[in-house]
């Protein structure tokens, strides 16, 4: 049954799921988009953890209310606008409450918190280090530029619908693109070159 | 909007997006699906990412008036005080005669006329309902307390003077004006036995000697007035 499914379109196994209740459909599209809803939402947050359950609440969601999804629109539209919208919320919550963290949740890896004045050149080429700046600098982008950044640079959607994921206009849309682009830029400069 | 404008902006952040592009994938752990699977088994589908329960002055206001009210609702109309509180819309209304008489009583007049104003045939009669002292408890019902009252004959003193009418139209086109000038009016006194009313005024027995007196003092008054203004008016011119 499963190898069936496989070959299906994300369209027709949503079909499915919501037509017969086949749960084998839901684990395919689960396993689908699972990873790059995580990368999504981890650029967007910033943190690995919270991200996790983030995308798990999606998929949960997703689950609940499956007959919500109409079949005129993309599946991934309709799947990444509700893991955008659960992003936002924690979001907002993070500014209503001041996190102190001491230690590191992962034993393994230590992540030391420099000051840009000490990198040195040679250091930034490495891709680890260059990832982490990366993502420290898309921190400070303002999130409404960085979630459309985000979705057109990493996550490859299209003009329209990153429109229709955000409820946008597409002039908006671009508009915001470029805002964030031009912030980066500026915080990136020194590591971009070459 | 110019296609080609943002297709130009495009390419201006050309960088930028490659670095975007370049980023290391991350993925979901591994037990991830399983943990979900786990959670939709047992139907927990509260989510972790749950909304914070926000402080809200409504949520406190609403129930809080809403108590305040059913208090001052229940204190006023379930109330057992032990005082007597009446209700306008359950008390027999005093009649006009129980009010006089009650005054009558409280000025001590009362037990003068009683005993001077034995009740004769010709007497003007009121029958007066008498509340008696209450034996009933307070929060009876109105039934109970209009059985209990009882039926007293009283004579009133009025303060009209039956032998001393007067034709009301006579009097106004004048015809018949027995209007003597020495019967000043004067408020109604209803103790006297001597008052007479004749239907407007009331009119009382003047004292001559009195009014001489009076009379001669308001004009040595006005003659000493007189004398002083022209002592003020010489004093001026000089």
């Amino acid at each position: 049954m499963k190898k069936k499914l496989i070959g299906l379109t994300d369209e027709e196994l949503i079909k499915e799921f919501q037509d017969n209740n086949t749960i084998e459909a839901y684990e395919i599209l689960v396993n689908r988009f699972k990873d790059p809803l995580t990368n999504y939402v981890f650029r967007f947050l910033g943190e690995r953890d919270i991200c996790t359950d983030i995308v798990q609440d999606t998929m949960i969601k997703f689950y609940i209310h499956k007959d919500s999804y109409k079949s005129f629109a993309k599946f991934s539209t309709w799947i990444y606008t509700i893991a955008g919208n659960l992003a936002r919320n924690e979001l907002k919550r993070r500014k209503r409450r001041v996190i102190f963290s001491l230690t590191n949740d992962d034993p393994e890896k230590q992540v030391q918190i420099e000051d840009k004045a000490f990198v040195s050149p040679e250091r930034a080429t490495d891709s680890e280090i260059k990832g982490e700046l990366v993502q420290k600098a898309l921190q400070k982008v303002k999130p409404v530029y960085r979630e459309v950044v985000i979705l057109r640079d990493i996550q490859e959607f299209s003009y329209e619908e990153i429109a229709e994921m955000t409820n946008l206009s597409i002039g908006t849309v671009k508009s915001r693109i470029n805002r964030g682009r031009k912030h980066l830029q500026k915080l990136l400069k020194n590591i971009y070159s070459g | 909007m110019n296609k080609s404008g943002y297709n130009f902006k495009d390419d201006q952040f050309k960088d930028v997006s490659k670095i975007l592009k370049d980023l290391p994938k991350v993925n979901a752990p591994d037990n991830f699906e399983y943990n979900l699977k786990v959670k939709i088994d047992n139907n927990n589908f509260g989510l972790s990412t749950g909304n914070e329960k926000t402080f809200s002055w409504w949520k406190v206001f609403v129930p809080a008036s809403g108590l305040v009210a059913a208090s001052v609702f229940s204190f006023f109309f379930f109330s057992n005080s032990s005082e007597k509180l009446e209700n306008p819309f359950q008390l027999q209304p005093i009649l006009r005669t129980e009010i006089s008489s009650n005054i009558l009583n409280a000025t001590g007049l009362g037990n003068f006329l009683n005993e001077s104003y034995k009740i004769n045939d010709n007497d003007v009669v009121v029958e007066t309902i008498t509340k008696p002292e209450p034996t009933t408890k307070k929060n009876d019902l109105v039934a109970s307390e209009v059985k209990s009252y009882s039926l007293a004959r009283e004579k009133v003193v009025l303060p009209f003077d039956t032998s001393n009418s007067t034709d009301l139209d006579a009097a106004i086109g004048n015809k018949n004006n027995r209007r003597n000038i020495d019967r000043r009016a004067s408020l109604a006194n209803a103790g006297s036995p001597n008052a007479s009313f004749n239907g407007f005024y009331l009119g009382q027995e003047v004292d001559k000697k009195y009014v001489e007196a009076m009379k001669a003092r308001i004009d040595s008054l006005k003659k000493n007035y007189l004398i002083k203004r022209q002592q003020q008016r010489a004093g001026a011119i000089k």
